[in-house]
Order: structure tokens, then C-alpha cells, then sequence
């Protein structure tokens, strides 16, 4: 073999080249081989040519006439060749040349600027070899060519290797004939032989398993494996977006730990979303970070303004959701940190945990395009029951008769008199006989007038896809819902574009921007008396009169003329536009191999518009001619993060991964309105709020504090032997409300997990597949954002004087409190994840306890002080809680047959004081329990009822003298002394016979999926659940003296009789108010009822067409459809609405029917 | 080459290291993290303006501060609602609460009755507190223009004090601003009643000394010397210090009030903007003025089917009424009965004709109490901008009268000169040649037909001796002697560990 003699300076070929002296000798040792002696000046490493059938030789001569790279090779090597067709535009070096060699029996490498041709696996000497690794980039793939990052490269028995990053890419210097190991938790383990290609692409083959996943943890991301916080992962498949606006809706009982719940119905409202539980009352709302990106709610809905719309609706109307803007089908994955360890890295931001949302970026490789549609029919799943015509006038009568009865104190339940003593005015009912027996129901009740058959639909389209260089992903939403109540229904747009570009091998860029615009039509709920809205209005409507006149016009109740009619709120207009776009860009550099500085910016820019009119068609529009108004909040928050992340096997069988980060970030915003009244006409609503012709049109502003939080972070994660991992982290944040020299926190996290299923001596252990324990502290914090450490004074209290003119008035609006810091979250969380069964059965199990300390509560000062109170650091409270997921495969089959699967979440919390300053126990009322696990943090204090008094007059319990018959009787457990403090039993009823009656906290919160599919067919029904206690809407809203006869509203039909002298074993109260124990009586035990529920919130039938069929074409690669009903049913005792809404006539929830498609292109 | 390169991606990566590190120290440790709130006015309060500022802000304790039941506002906790629903010139169709009221069924838990201890004392430190900036604006009190904010200040502070005084039993008026100023300042008991009259006597004779006799223009609706001394007048009056009072009621006349010519005029649109004579201290009121500054005693009174003769929307709830056993004490030529209505209309017949309901044959409880007019700018049907008179001339003049009978023991010609005034205006004929006993009784019905609904009518049973009889006639089992004050929030007592005592018969 001629093959590179020691030159004359006796170094080998392969030894480094002196770095500026390009000139290479060329020395003929044999005339079979061909040398070049060229300078070259290294330029560009990108190639375009065309060949046909040309020879390697010639093909090399115009790389090296492009590129400037000289070549070097044997020339008996290219006998056994062929000869090369190909066609480069533009491509990278190493690419060509792979290309070029594309099955030839020769490999390449590039040493120094000089191509180096080989045989392929011709053992050249092994001494030289030895000598002459080849540095090899690869990379790890699973089955769909997505990379598999912290996959590990074992090179042959020397232990040595290295494990892929992020974008699954390694580097190895390698000899031919190296043997690779590749493993990767979740993937079943492949060795190949290195041939001597210098680059590689490793497909792995999925196991049975799901934890190869890779977590996103925040400012990185770890193999689920190496997880030791308590981390939570929603996959986009597992969630149905078909009639959501936003995702917070479609993850209700998906994670353990992660509580979800809807106040409303309402067409794009809010849902609340909760991380495990944060009993603070400063608690921020969840961090969300998308793309690693911190975002804030944005402009805030701002309330109506106005005189009349401002006094009665202004804290109305619907209460969009944050996340709105973020279109469901664009998200890959959502993560739910939930222990401090885990949040620790998000410090003082992620007090009630952190939703990391990643959404879909473009893969290399065919552009795939997919639309999905859905179309879907929505109902109200259930409306108030109130009573009919008929009904109506009977329970009234009823009423009136009860209410003669004890005015005239008759006996034997009233007083003494005789009831047919002929002194007394006899009781004349309200309705005749003859009235009732001729009521007429108008065809349909105020409930069924104004809800409607709705719709949803959805179409989105998306179109991703790239090269080795550039990939990009966009899409495009368009989501609308008709409500099922009158005037209402939600519009959105949304446009997406993800750009990531690879300026080298070390450098990338990339950028998202995301645009959303929305329009909703609110119609207002909840509210009571003359403010409530269209369902409190419809509740009222006394079903004895038409809601429309025959002209058209909306008839006003004369019983209680001061609400408007139910239907004519479908008149007013009450719109809400929303318009926000959150753009960012990124710069990443691999420094050297495992070392990556990033830096990312990021402006977030939202308004919120709400405009109204109130028009005559509605009595309080009709009362001052119309009124408009326009209001509208603006929000901004900018954020930088520079990041500097090494993730790297430092020696064999040792991988760290750090990284040290610097975050600022800055938003605030502002807010204006305007209202004017008395307009000629109707048509011009909103749009021309000049046109009015108010005295004085109302005008209004303000500009919120810039909040500024400045932060530095550091994080270090160890992993020994693939399975053994600790990790460790600080954060040091600055926040601007806090007082001078207390704006500085430290919030650290330690954890570690252990792989125990990994190590041999657990090999035996055969049901047992994996076995991992974890644990952690952690310590977060929760800012002050509500106020801040400085005395403020503000233009609050302004008088009228002259002819009704204001006089600015100035007074202290909030305390200084020079001491105000930073209030910490620290907690343990510990976890075992499990899988047993051939990880049939596989779950996970956490335990945790956090405490907050130095908590910032807004605390009364004592009465009589010029401010009401001050924001301090109080006492403590603690947080324990346990949750279980488990996920069991009960039926697999290899080829297409039915396969049944099961997933379950169940999670339970408690939260109470541990402490509390003394300035907070000095405003506690007595009866509170002030510290220790009785001492709730939202704890709900009653009276005690036994019973309902059915005795006669003169026989009430003494402690509750002159109570009226048919009233609960409310124990006397406790009184007051002269100090004020409690004392034993004083036979009388005050507060002091308050008792803990429960928490308002759900006990338990679950949910329980089931899949199933069958050939092309499958199956997903999702039920969820919670175990609570809440107070009966039956309270409020039956037959009352108060109400049905004070007001003639009509009232919720009950399934117990109320107490009256005809029933006297009616099991609910009485219908009468008591004047003196109404207060007591109406927050006792009787009224604080079981609320446990168990709803299936979708079943999901899905069929996606076999491949077969779609063989013959070329249009389409995927076709799925699907049928999909949410809120099915719902299991319940709880006698109202819905135990999951808020109480108050609030928007129920829907019933939907929806049919969707998806296509892949 | 491994060397070279190793030497040189460390050099990058320190280059990188360092960078990052500056960036992160640099920025971490001297970002400026300063809080800048806009429109703070921390830096206004010490100045000039600032202090009318102060002033202005302690005016809204008089129409509820914020808090449109309250002050001298139309609503639940309104002491003009609370005199009324206590006494025999009220009654509320609602029931429910209103019912406590009328029965005086009072609690320690019932926020009606304790909500304005809470609401109000904050105004009183607040006074004290904006008296001690001022006065460091003043070194040598020759401004005269803060002297009469410091007037206007003491005014208020005796009136708020006044009125908890009138119905809480003495209590704590906090006169030193450091101590008002301090959130853990000791507590102390309750004064012997002698302190708080002294005090409040004090603060009303201070503001008297250097206010004008009264505010016209843009200032109407400021606290005059006339407000100050009807105040003080009424002190002398609770505390029985007859001779007192009569001094003050004839300084009284001398500033030049009369009674307006027509009574209706005190509570329609022609009592806006000073023009009206008889207004002695009023809140004024604007449509668009927020509920605090607005008028909504005809939406609290008017029954749901009235329909105004003018067409004007009104907002009628339908709550408030007085008892036809009250409502028959007045002459049927009474011409106040022009506000107080037992038919009303309802709306028109084909012919264009005013139809009228009967509310006593209806089964209505009461009468209608229309004591306000309508607002004509029909702004608002509910808020209107018709003024709230406080303190007015014709009350004046009956204190008077009643003063007199008391202190000399008999009427003189001076009080017969006050009372048949307001008879006179009223249609109704003069009185004269009555015993002291029945001069009182005159006196009585006549603040009857003439105040009611103005907030006085509980201070005038209580000093008649009238107030719990009244109770115990209409069938209430809980009016004794306790419900002469009204309780202590339960707050006060706990907080200050039982050193501040609960009234009398209150637990």
C-alpha cells in the first residue's frame, strides 16, 4: 500500500497542518497516485454542479475549482467506482460529496480544507488508522425523522462517548470499524459499525415506553428520564381543541394536580386554570411561558363605562381568557411544573407554577400541509328551572296567604288570634281560580327565549415543513362560536409563523410571531336586583306576562318595572375586540460542542376595546335616550434573556448540563374611555360618540406603574451513569414595588432522581420495569403587583360644589410600609414513577408540603384609622398534597385490532395558617381558628342548623326566642364577653356561633380517560370530576317573601316543599324572612350541600382512512374524521346549575355536538 | 489540530463567559428597579394646592364617602333613611332588614346599624392629620385663605363627630395628628360624654370664628359659619343646654337665611346653586356625578307604576313610604302635602287625561314620600342632580322655637314668630296662647310636617323622650332603654382587647 510517507519534516499527514502555511508538498512516491500542490484560499464551503455520467476525478477538479479545496486520493481506488450523475444547486460541501459518493465504494473526510477520498471499509494499516480518527457528526432519529436529544453513543467496549443535544446532533471522533452502541430510554438499543462516512444518521425504534419524551423544564429541557421535579405533560393529541377557544378549556382533568375550572359559559371566557394550590393572597396567576417566552395576561377586558352602563354592568360582562390568542392547534406540548424545585428556575414569577406551552416548529424534509375543520351544534346543557304560568300563581298565592297569616298572628303557629275572628280582613289570594285555571304560558318560557341553538366551527390550516437549513412552520386559524344565549358568540383570528434557520453548524436564528385578533359579543350575566343581567332578568320574569309586544317592543315587568325585559338584551351591543401580537427572535451559538449562547427578545404588544351601546329598545338605553361607550386598555411587556447552556458527557458515564441566564423584563399599560348619552337615534350606536348630547360626556384615563423584575439564573443537572441525576439551581430576582433595599430575593432549588430499575442488582425484578424515585426543595416567590412598599396619594374623594361642579379632592390611597419584601414559597416535593407489567401499568405518585412565608397580604389597620389597611409580609401558610396518575394499556394487539387503554388522575390539597402576624390576628373574628390544619385558607364558617322548627307559637328554642315557625334552628355553642372575646353558650345567637363548616377547596379533583381504537377506528372518552362542598343556589333563588312577593320574581323550582301551616313537614324552610335570625339562618349547615360531580367533558369517535385507500392519489397523505360530544352528561346531587359555575346566574355551560376533518397534503 | 482548536474554542467561550457575566452582573446589580407610579401626589399634598385638595377630599364624608348608601345620601345607611325607618315617619315595603329597623332590632351583627361608626371615624383622624399639614403651610396663621380651610376642617370634624356622638354614646375624637397618624396607637377608653360635647363644641365655635356667613358661587355647598352654628346648635339641643341653644339660634337669624316661599322649593331643582335662602348647608349633586353625588331618594320611594306628568324616566324601586297613622296627622290643607302623596299618577288616559292610583285603597302601607323633585335635565333616572339639603333655616327656626319654650319654660312671642313662620308658608294658621306642654307637642308634629325624611326625626324623639314609646306602640318586643344608642361594630371592642367598652345592653 503507497499511502503517505513522513514527510521531509517527519510528520505524518494527518498531523495538523501549520495553520497559515497552506502549501503541500507533493511527493510522488508512487505514480498511482495523483497529488495536487495548490494554495488555496478557503472561502465558501457551498457547491453547485451538474454531471452525467462523469468520472469522481473530474467531478473533485470543479469542486476544487469552486471551493478551493484541494482533494487527495488513490487513484486505484476509484477503479472499482462508477461513473457519478448528479445535479447540486447550492449545497453544502459534505452534503455533495455525500451525494457524489452515494453508493461508491469510497468514504470521505475533510481534513484541514483537504478532501480526502477513500476506499470504503479497505482496512488501510491499523497503526495509521489508529492514528486518524475522523471526526463524525451524527445524528439520532426516532421512526418519524424527529431528533432524539440526550440520546447516549457508546464507542465499542472503551466506555467512551457522548450523547446527542438538543437537536439530536453528536459529534465523535471515530476510527472505521468502530462499534456504536445507541441508547436511549424508550428506544430499543442499536449497534452499527462505523464505516467511515463522516456523517451519520442513526434511526432508532421505539419501545413500549413513553420515556424517551423530551420535557421542556424551562430555559432547557431534559429526557423525561432525567426529570426530579414534579413536571406534568399534556400532548397536543391528547387534548380536544375541536370547540375551544382556548386551551385552558381542554385540559380540565388531564393532570394530576392541575385544576380547571369554568365560571361561565360564556363564548370565550376565562377558565381558571391552578397549579396544585398557592395560598397566598398575592398569589400571581400562572406563569405561562410559550417557547420560552414568559408572557403576562396582556390588556386586560376593560369594564363598561358610562353612567348607567358603568353603574350596572361595569364589573359585568364576560372575562375573556388570556390564552385566547394562542390558537390550540398550534401547540406541540404543554408543561405543567408544578414543585418549587421544578419552578424554583422561574423564582419569584412562579408562585402558582409555570405552563410551559411549546408550540409546533417545521421539520426538515417534504412540506406538509394539513387542514382541519370542524363543524359543531351546540345546546345549553341545563337552564335554571323556574316556574310556569300556573305554578307561578300558585306559589304566590301561597306565599301571600302564609304572609296574612302571620301579619294577622294567627295560631297556632303565628300568635293566638282565630283565623276566622271577624275583625280581621279576610285573605284575598292575588290570583283568582278563574285567573289560573286561564294562565297562559305564551308558548315558551323567559329561560327557553333567550337561549338558542348555537354552532361552532373551526377551520385551521397549516403549512411546515424546510430543509437542512431552514424550517418554518405557520398557520392559520379561524374560530367562531355562536352562543347559546342571545347576543353572544366569539370570533378569532390567528396567524402563526415559527422560523428557525441555521446560519452554520454553530449558529442559528430564529423567530416567532404570532398575531391574533378577536371579536366577541357579550351579553351580561350574573347581578342582581336592577343590575343583573339577561339571565337574572329571564330568572325575575314573571311567566304570566309576554315578552314581546304585539309591535314589537319589549314589555317592562310591572311588578318590578326596574330591570329590563330578558329578550330586549339581545338588543344592546357590547363588544369586545381584542388584538395582540407577541413577536420574538432568538441567536443561538454553539461554542464548542455542548456550550450554547442564546439570547432571545421578546415584545408583547395587546389592546382590548370594549364598545357598548345601551339603545332605547333597553329601559335603561330607552331612560336617557342611548347611551355609547368606548373603552379600551393597551398592554405591553418587553422581556430579554440571555442564556448560556453547556450540556455535555464531561467524562464517561458523567453528563451535565447547566445553564446561567440573565432575564429582564418590563410591562405596563394604560387605559382610556369615553361615554357620551342622549343621541338622536339608535343606528349610530358606538361609532360616533360625539354625536351625543350628554350634559356631560364622561371621560376617563390612567397609566399603570411599569413593573420591572430583573433577574439572574443558574442551574446545574448531573446525570451519573444515565440514571442517577441531581440538580440544582438559583435564581436572584429584583422586583420594583418592594421597598428600598428589600427588592432583591433569592430563591434556590435542589433535586435529584434515581433510576433504580436501571441498576443490576434490581435486573431480577422481572414485574418491575422501572422504578424511579425523586426529590426536591425548592423556593419560589410571589410578587406584589397589586400595590407596592410607597405611600401614594391620589385624586380619590371629590366632592361637588356650586351648580354640581367636582373639586378635585386629594387623600392618602395607600400606607408606606418600609419594610415590604419578597414573599417565599419553599416546599418538598417527592415522587416514585412507575411502570410494571411489561409497562402495561405505568403511573406516577407525588407527595408534597410547601410553606409560604412573610406572606403579602393587604391587612386591615384597626378600625377608626385614616386608611383601611396596608400591605405587609404576614405569617405562613402551608400547602400538602398528594397526586396519582396512572396510565394501564388493558388491551394491546400488534396489528390493528382493538387496543384498550386507560388513564387516571387523582389529586388531593390542603391548605391552612401555620402563622399569622399580629397585626393580622388583631382584625381575625374570634371564632376563626388562626393557625394549624383546622385553621383553612379558604375556610367556610356557618351556624350550625339542627332541623327546622315545626312548633307552634311560644315553643321556639329558647336561644331563639320569637323565631318563626318553619326557620332553622341554629345551635348556640358560644358568646362574647365585655372584651369581645368568645365565652361558653349565652342563649343567644350571634357570630360567636359561627363553626368551620368545610373548605372551599375541592376535596378531591379527577379525571379518567379511555381510549380505544379498532383498525382505523378510535375511541377517547374523558370524564372528570371533583369532590366539594358548596352553598345551595336554592337559597337564594327559591319562593322567598323578599322576592316572589316583594318583586313578583319568579323563582327556581325546588324538589322539597317548602315549610308552611298547610306543610308543615316540608323539608325546606320557610318562605318567610326572619327579621331576626334570617342572617344566621341563611349561612347554616342546611345550605352548604355536597357539590361532588362527575361530567363527561368529551367522547371523541374518530376515523382515520387506511392508507390503502389512499394510495391511488397524490393529493392527500392522511385523511381523519371525526365526531365529538362534550359535557355530555353530569352526575350530581347538586341542585342548582351546575356545581362547577359560579353561583349568580352566571352563563351556563354548553352541550356540543361537533364533526371535524383533518387533512394531511 | 485538537490542541489548536481547543485553544481556540476556549478562548471564544471564555470571550462568551465573560460577556454573559458582565451583561448579568452589570444589569443585575444596577438595573434600576425604582418604582415610578404615575399621577402619585405625594409632592402636591404639602402645598397650597394640595391643601384644598385635603379639604375638598374631607367634604365626602357628607354624601357617604364613597359609599352612596351613606352620609346624607338617600340610601341604607344614610342618616336621613336611618332617622326615618326608626321613627314613626317611615316604613319600607321590602321588609327583610328594613323590618329591624322599624323594630329597632339591633345587634352588634347588624351592619346597618354599625357600618357608619367604621366609616366615619377614619374622616375625623383624617382632619386631624390634613389640620397639622396645614397649619405647617401657615407658620404665623395670617393666610386667610388657609385659616379658612382650617374653619371648613374644624367644621366638618365637629359634624362628623356630631352625629356618631347622636347616635353611638361618646367615643374617642382623635385631636392630635401624630397620634391619628399611627396605626399602633394605644387605645383608650371611651371618654366621659362631658369631653366629647366639649370637643366638638370647640371645633364647631373655631370654624364659626373665621368662616363666612356663607359659601355663594362655586363654593356653595362649603361648610359655613351658619352650617357651624346650626351644628352647635343642635349639640346644645342633645345635651338640653337650653339657654345655649336660644343664644345661638338668634345669632342665627342675624346672617341673613329665610325661608324660601315655596317649601317644595328646598327639594326640587330650585334649591341648586345657592339661589334658594334657606339653605344653610347642603350636598350638592350632579346627574352624572357618580351614586355618592347623586340623588336617588325617588328611585328608593317612588312606587313601580308612577309615571311622572312631565314624561321624565324615573327609576322606582318602591321602598320608602310614611304610615297612613303618621301621614293622618297632617291638616289635609297642609300645603307641604304636595311631596307627600297619597294618590299618584300613573300615567294618561286615551284623552290625554293624568290617571291617579290610590295607594291607600291599593293596600299600600304608607304614602308616597316624593319629598324630591324630579330632575328636569333627565340625565339619569335614577342618580338625579336635585341638591341634599343638610341644614336649612326653616329647622333653624323651630329648634328656636322649641329652645325657647324650654329654657324660659314657656313660648315667647319670639317663638311663636318661629314657629308660625314655617306655618305660615305651610297654609296653616298661627298658633297662640299655649301652655308649655302643648307649645312642645306643636313644636313635635310641626318638625314632623316639616323635616321628615331630613334625618332629624330619631335625634327629636330621643330628646322628647318619644323614641322607644314609638317602638313599643307599633309592637316591637325589643325596644328598651339599649336602643337608645345604636352598638359598637364588634371589631372595636376585640381589637382594642375590651378596652374600648360595647354600649350598654348590647353582647
Amino acid at each position: 500500500m503507497h499511502f503517505l510517507p513522513p514527510d521531509k519534516n517527519g510528520l505524518g499527514r494527518f498531523l495538523p497542518l501549520a495553520k497559515k502555511v497552506l502549501i503541500m508538498r507533493i511527493v510522488p512516491i508512487s505514480c498511482l497516485a495523483l497529488f495536487v500542490n495548490l494554495a488555496i484560499a478557503a472561502s465558501g464551503q457551498k457547491v453547485s454542479l451538474k454531471a452525467k455520467n462523469s468520472s469522481i476525478h473530474a467531478i473533485l477538479e470543479k469542486i476544487k475549482a469552486q471551493t478551493g479545496f484541494n482533494y487527495f486520493l488513490v487513484r486505484e481506488d476509484l477503479r472499482s467506482a462508477h461513473p457519478v450523475t448528479v445535479n447540486l444547486n447550492q449545497v453544502d460541501l459534505k452534503a455533495a460529496l455525500g451525494q457524489i459518493l452515494k453508493g461508491q465504494p469510497l468514504t470521505f473526510s475533510i481534513e484541514d480544507n483537504v478532501i480526502i477520498i477513500r476506499k470504503n471499509k479497505n482496512t488501510p494499516p491499523a497503526a495509521t488508522l489508529a492514528a486518524a480518527p475522523v471526526v463524525v457528526t451524527g445524528k439520532v432519529t426516532d421512526e418519524e425523522g424527529l431528533p432524539v436529544s440526550g440520546a447516549s453513543i457508546i464507542i465499542g467496549e472503551t466506555g467512551k462517548g457522548t450523547v446527542t443535544n438538543e437537536l439530536g446532533v453528536f459529534k465523535l471522533n471515530l476510527n472505521n470499524g468502530d462499534k456504536l452502541t445507541v441508547s436511549h430510554l424508550g428506544f430499543s438499543t442499536k449497534t452499527i459499525t462505523f464505516g467511515g462516512t463522516s456523517s451519520l444518521t442513526i434511526q432508532l425504534v421505539k419501545t413500549e415506553n413513553n420515556l424517551s419524551e423530551i420535557v421542556v423544564i424551562g430555559y432547557g429541557t431534559v429526557n423525561k428520564k432525567d426529570l426530579t421535579g414534579a413536571v406534568a405533560t399534556v400532548k397536543a393529541e391528547d387534548v380536544d381543541v375541536a370547540t375551544s377557544s382556548s386551551i385552558a378549556q381542554t385540559l380540565q382533568g388531564k393532570a394530576a394536580g392541575v385544576q380547571i375550572t369554568q365560571a361561565t359559559g360564556q363564548p370565550g371566557a376565562n377558565a381558571k386554570i391552578q397549579i396544585r394550590s398557592n395560598p397566598s393572597p398575592s398569589a400571581p396567576d400562572i406563569l405561562y411561558v410559550v417557547d420560552g417566552v414568559p408572557i403576562d395576561n396582556g390588556a386586560s377586558q376593560p369594564s363598561l363605562t358610562g353612567t348607567i352602563g358603568g353603574g350596572k354592568y361595569g364589573t359585568g360582562g364576560a372575562d375573556k381568557s388570556p390564552l385566547n390568542f394562542i390558537n390550540p392547534n398550534d401547540i406541540a406540548s404543554i408543561e405543567f411544573l408544578k414543585d418549587p424545585s421544578a419552578t424554583s428556575i422561574y423564582g419569584s414569577r412562579a408562585g402558582s407554577g409555570v405552563v410551559l406551552i411549546t408550540t409546533k416548529h417545521g421539520k426538515e424534509g417534504k412540506t406538509t400541509i394539513n387542514y382541519s375543520g370542524t363543524y359543531g351544534i351546540q345546546q345549553v346543557d341545563k337552564m335554571y328551572p323556574v316556574y310556569g304560568a300556573k305554578d307561578y300563581m300558585l306559589q304566590r298565592n301561597a306565599l301571600a296567604e302564609e304572609i296574612w297569616l302571620r301579619d294577622n298572628k294567627i295560631g297556632p303557629y303565628y300568635g293566638t288570634t282565630d283565623s276566622k275572628d271577624p275583625s280581621l280582613t279576610p285573605f284575598r289570594p292575588i290570583y283568582s281560580n278563574t285567573d289560573i285555571d286561564q294562565a297562559v304560558d305564551y308558548g315558551q318560557s323567559a329561560m327557553d327565549a333567550i337561549t338558542r341553538n348555537a354552532y361552532t366551527e373551526q377551520h385551521n390550516l397549516s403549512m411546515s415543513g424546510g430543509n437542512a437549513k431552514t424550517t418554518y412552520f405557520a398557520s392559520a386559524n379561524y374560530f367562531n362560536q355562536r352562543g347559546v344565549i342571545i347576543g353572544s358568540d366569539f370570533k378569532r383570528y390567528n396567524g402563526r409563523l415559527n422560523l428557525d434557520h441555521s446560519i452554520s453548524d454553530q449558529i442559528k436564528v430564529g423567530a416567532n410571531v404570532l398575531v391574533s385578533g378577536s371579536t366577541a359579543n357579550n351579553t351580561l350575566t350574573g347581578g342582581s336586583n336592577e343590575n343583573g343581567g339577561i339571565i337574572t332578568s329571564a330568572i325575575y320574569w314573571a311567566p304570566i306576562l309576554p315578552l314581546q309586544a304585539e309591535d314589537g317592543s319589549y314589555p317592562i315587568s310591572p311588578y318590578y318595572p326596574n330591570i329590563p325585559n330578558p329578550l330586549s338584551y339581545g338588543t344592546l351591543t357590547n363588544t369586545t375586540g381584542n388584538n395582540r401580537v407577541l413577536s420574538s427572535a432568538y441567536g443561538q451559538w454553539e461554542i464548542i460542542q455542548g456550550l450554547t449562547a442564546k439570547a432571545q427578545f421578546s415584545y408583547d404588544w395587546s389592546t382590548s376595546r370594549t364598545s357598548a351601546y345601551l339603545p332605547t329598545t333597553f329601559l335603561f338605553g330607552s331612560q336617557v335616550n342611548g347611551e355609547a361607550s368606548v373603552d379600551e386598555t393597551r398592554a405591553y411587556q418587553k422581556t430579554m434573556i440571555y442564556s448560556l447552556n453547556y450540556n455535555k458527557n464531561i467524562a464517561p458515564r458523567h453528563h451535565l448540563n447547566a445553564v446561567l441566564a440573565y432575564d429582564y423584563e418590563a410591562g405596563g399599560g394604560d387605559y382610556l374611555s369615553a361615554a357620551n348619552q342622549n343621541f338622536i337615534s339608535d343606528i349610530v350606536k358606538y361609532y360616533n360618540l360625539g354625536m351625543g348630547q350628554a350634559d356631560k360626556p364622561s371621560v376617563g384615563s390612567s397609566k399603570q406603574a411599569e413593573l420591572v423584575s430583573s433577574s439572574v439564573v443558574a442551574r446545574a443537572i448531573y446525570t451519573y451513569k444515565g440514571n442517577i441525576t441531581l440538580q440544582a439551581s438559583i435564581r436572584r430576582d429584583g422586583f420594583s414595588t418592594f421597598a428600598e433595599g428589600k427588592k432583591w430575593g433569592y430563591f434556590p432549588g435542589v433535586s435529584a432522581g434515581w433510576v433504580i430499575s436501571d441498576e443490576d442488582f434490581f435486573k431480577s425484578i422481572t414485574p418491575v420495569n422501572y422504578l424511579k424515585i425523586r426529590a426536591g426543595y425548592g423556593e419560589t416567590g410571589n410578587p406584589l403587583t397589586l400595590g407596592s412598599a410607597f405611600a401614594l396619594y391620589g385624586s380619590s374623594q371629590s366632592p361637588y360644589f356650586g351648580q354640581g361642579q367636582v373639586n378635585t379632592g386629594i387623600s392618602l390611597t395607600q400606607a408606606a410600609n418600609p419594610d415590604l419584601s419578597w414573599e417565599t414559597r419553599a416546599g418538598i416535593n417527592a415522587g416514585i414513577d412507575f411502570g410494571v407489567l411489561h409497562n402495561r401499568i405505568t403511573g406516577s405518585f407525588d407527595y408534597y408540603s410547601t410553606t409560604n412565608r412573610n406572606l403579602l397580604k393587604y391587612v386591615a389597620y384597626p378600625v377608626g384609622f385614616i386608611i383601611n389597611g396596608v400591605y405587609i409580609n404576614d405569617g405562613k401558610t402551608r400547602s400538602t398534597g398528594y397526586e396519582l396518575s396512572l396510565e394501564s394499556k388493558n388491551l394491546i394487539s400488534k396489528n390493528d385490532g382493538l387496543t384498550w387503554s386507560t388513564t387516571l388522575n387523582f389529586s388531593h390539597y390542603l391548605n391552612y395558617w401555620l402563622q399569622r402576624a399580629d397585626m393580622d390576628l388583631k382584625t381575625l373574628p374570634k371564632y376563626e381558628v388562626a393557625t394549624g390544619k383546622n385553621a383553612l385558607y379558604n375556610p367556610v364558617y356557618g351556624y350550625q342548623s339542627t332541623g327546622i322548627f315545626k312548633g307552634q307559637f311560644g315553643t321556639a328554642p329558647a336561644w331563639m326566642p320569637g323565631m318563626l315557625p318553619g326557620g332553622l334552628i341554629i345551635k348556640d355553642i358560644a358568646g362574647y364577653d365585655d372584651n369581645g372575646n368568645l365565652s361558653g353558650p349565652d342563649g343567644s345567637i350571634s357570630t360567636a356561633d359561627n363553626i368551620l363548616l368545610g373548605n372551599a377547596d375541592p376535596k378531591f379533583s379527577f379525571g379518567m380517560g379511555n381510549k380505544f381504537t379498532f383498525k382505523g377506528f378510535d375511541l377517547n372518552i374523558f370524564l372528570s370530576g371533583m369532590v366539594q362542598h358548596n352553598w345551595s343556589p336554592l337559597n337564594g333563588a327559591r319562593v322567598l317573601e323578599t322576592q316572589m312577593n316583594a318583586h313578583g320574581w319568579n323563582a327556581m323550582v325546588s324538589s322539597s316543599d317548602p315549610w308552611s301551616t298547610q306543610h308543615t313537614d316540608g323539608s325546606l324552610p320557610t318562605s318567610l324572612v326572619d327579621g331576626s335570625y334570617s342572617q344566621y339562618q341563611n349561612s347554616a349547615s342546611y345550605w352548604w350541600v355536597n357539590s361532588s360531580y362527575l361530567r363527561c367533558k368529551s367522547l371523541m369517535l374518530g376515523y382515520s382512512l387506511p392508507a390503502k385507500l389512499l394510495s391511488g392519489q397524490k393529493v392527500f397523505s392522511g385523511i381523519r374524521v371525526s365526531f365529538d360530544a362534550q359535557n355530555l352528561f353530569t352526575i350530581t346531587d347538586y341542585p342548582g346549575l351546575d356545581p362547577e359555575l359560579n353561583a349568580g346566574n352566571y352563563y351556563p355551560l354548553v352541550k356540543s355536538y361537533v364533526f371535524g376533518i383533518n387533512c394531511t397534503f | 489540530m485538537n490542541l489548536l482548536s481547543y485553544n481556540h474554542t476556549t478562548g471564544r467561550t471564555a470571550i462568551a463567559v465573560a460577556c454573559l457575566i458582565a451583561l448579568t452582573l452589570g444589569f443585575g446589580c444596577t438595573k434600576d428597579l425604582a418604582f415610578n407610579p404615575y399621577g402619585d401626589l405625594s409632592s402636591v399634598v404639602n402645598s397650597k394646592q394640595g391643601a384644598v385638595a385635603l379639604v375638598n377630599a374631607a367634604y365626602t364624608g357628607l354624601a357617604g364617602g364613597g359609599d352612596y348608601n351613606g352620609g346624607w345620601d338617600a340610601g341604607t345607611y344614610s342618616y336621613r333613611t336611618q332617622a326615618m325607618m326608626t321613627t314613626d315617619e317611615g316604613i319600607c315595603a321590602w321588609g327583610g332588614d328594613w323590618a329591624n329597623m322599624q323594630s329597632l332590632n339591633f345587634t352588634p351583627d347588624f351592619d346597618w346599624v354599625t357600618h357608619n361608626f367604621t366609616k366615619y371615624t377614619p374622616y375625623i383622624s383624617t382632619i386631624t392629620v390634613d389640620l397639622a399639614k396645614i397649619d405647617a403651610l401657615n407658620p404665623d396663621g395670617k393666610d386667610s385663605v388657609l385659616n379658612r380651610y382650617v374653619g371648613e376642617l374644624k367644621g366638618l370634624r365637629a359634624d362628623y363627630a356630631e352625629q356618631l356622638y347622636f347616635y353611638y354614646g361618646p367615643f374617642t375624637i382623635k385631636t392630635d395628628a401624630e397620634d391619628a397618624a399611627n396605626p399602633d396607637a394605644p387605645y383608650v377608653p371611651r371618654p366621659d360624654k362631658s369631653e366629647v360635647v366639649a370637643q366638638i363644641e370647640k371645633d364647631f365655635k373655631e370654624a364659626a370664628a373665621v368662616l363666612p356667613n356663607r359659601f355663594n358661587g362655586q363654593d356653595y355647598g362649603r361648610f359655613s359659619k351658619a352650617a357651624a352654628l346650626t351644628g352647635l346648635m343642635k349639640l346644645y339641643m342633645h345635651e338640653k343646654d337650653w339657654a345655649k341653644a336660644v343664644t345661638v339660634g338668634q345669632q342665627l337669624k342675624t346672617l341673613g337665611y329665610s325661608l324660601s316661599d315655596n317649601y317644595e322649593d328646598n327639594f326640587n331643582i330650585n334649591n341648586k346653586g345657592g339661589a334658594n335662602p334657606e339653605v344653610i348647608l347642603a350636598v350638592v349633586c350632579a346627574p352624572t356625578g357618580g351614586d355618592s353625588y347623586s340623588n336617588y331618594w325617588l328611585a328608593m320611594s317612588l312606587p313601580p307604576d308612577y309615571q311622572d306628568p312631565g314624561g321624565i324616566p324615573l327609576t322606582a324601586w318602591g321602598g320608602y313610604k310614611m304610615p297612613w297613622k303618621t301621614y293622618d296627622k297632617f291638616d289635609p290643607a297642609d300645603k307641604r302635602l304636595k311631596v307627600l302623596l297619597q294618590k299618584y299618577p300613573t300615567g294618561k288616559d286615551a284623552n290625554g287625561n293624568i290617571k291617579y292610583k290610590d295607594a291607600r285603597a291599593a293596600g299600600d302601607p304608607g304614602a308616597v314620600p316624593m319629598k324630591f323633585g324630579p330632575d328636569p335635565s333627565r340625565a339619569n333616572s335614577q342618580n338625579s342632580g336635585i341638591d341634599f339639603p343638610v341644614f336649612r333655616y326653616g329647622d333653624v327656626l323651630l329648634m328656636l322655637a322649641e329652645s325657647i319654650n324650654e329654657a324660659k319654660g314657656a313660648p315667647d312671642n319670639e317663638a311663636y314668630d318661629c314657629i308660625n313662620q314655617v306655618r305660615r308658608r305651610a297654609g296653616l294658621a298661627p298658633l297662640e296662647n299655649l301652655s308649655h306642654e302643648n307649645f312642645l307637642k306643636a313644636v313635635q308634629n310641626e318638625r314632623l310636617f316639616e323635616l321628615w325624611g331630613e334625618g332629624w326625626r330619631r335625634d327629636d324623639l330621643i330628646r322628647w323622650g318619644l323614641y322607644l314609646k314609638r317602638a313599643t306602640d307599633d309592637g316591637s318586643t325589643h325596644s328598651d332603654a339599649s336602643k337608645l344608642l345604636m352598638p359598637l361594630p364588634r371589631s372595636v371592642v376585640s381589637e382594642s382587647g375590651g378596652v374600648i367598652k360595647q354600649n350598654p345592653g348590647y353582647k
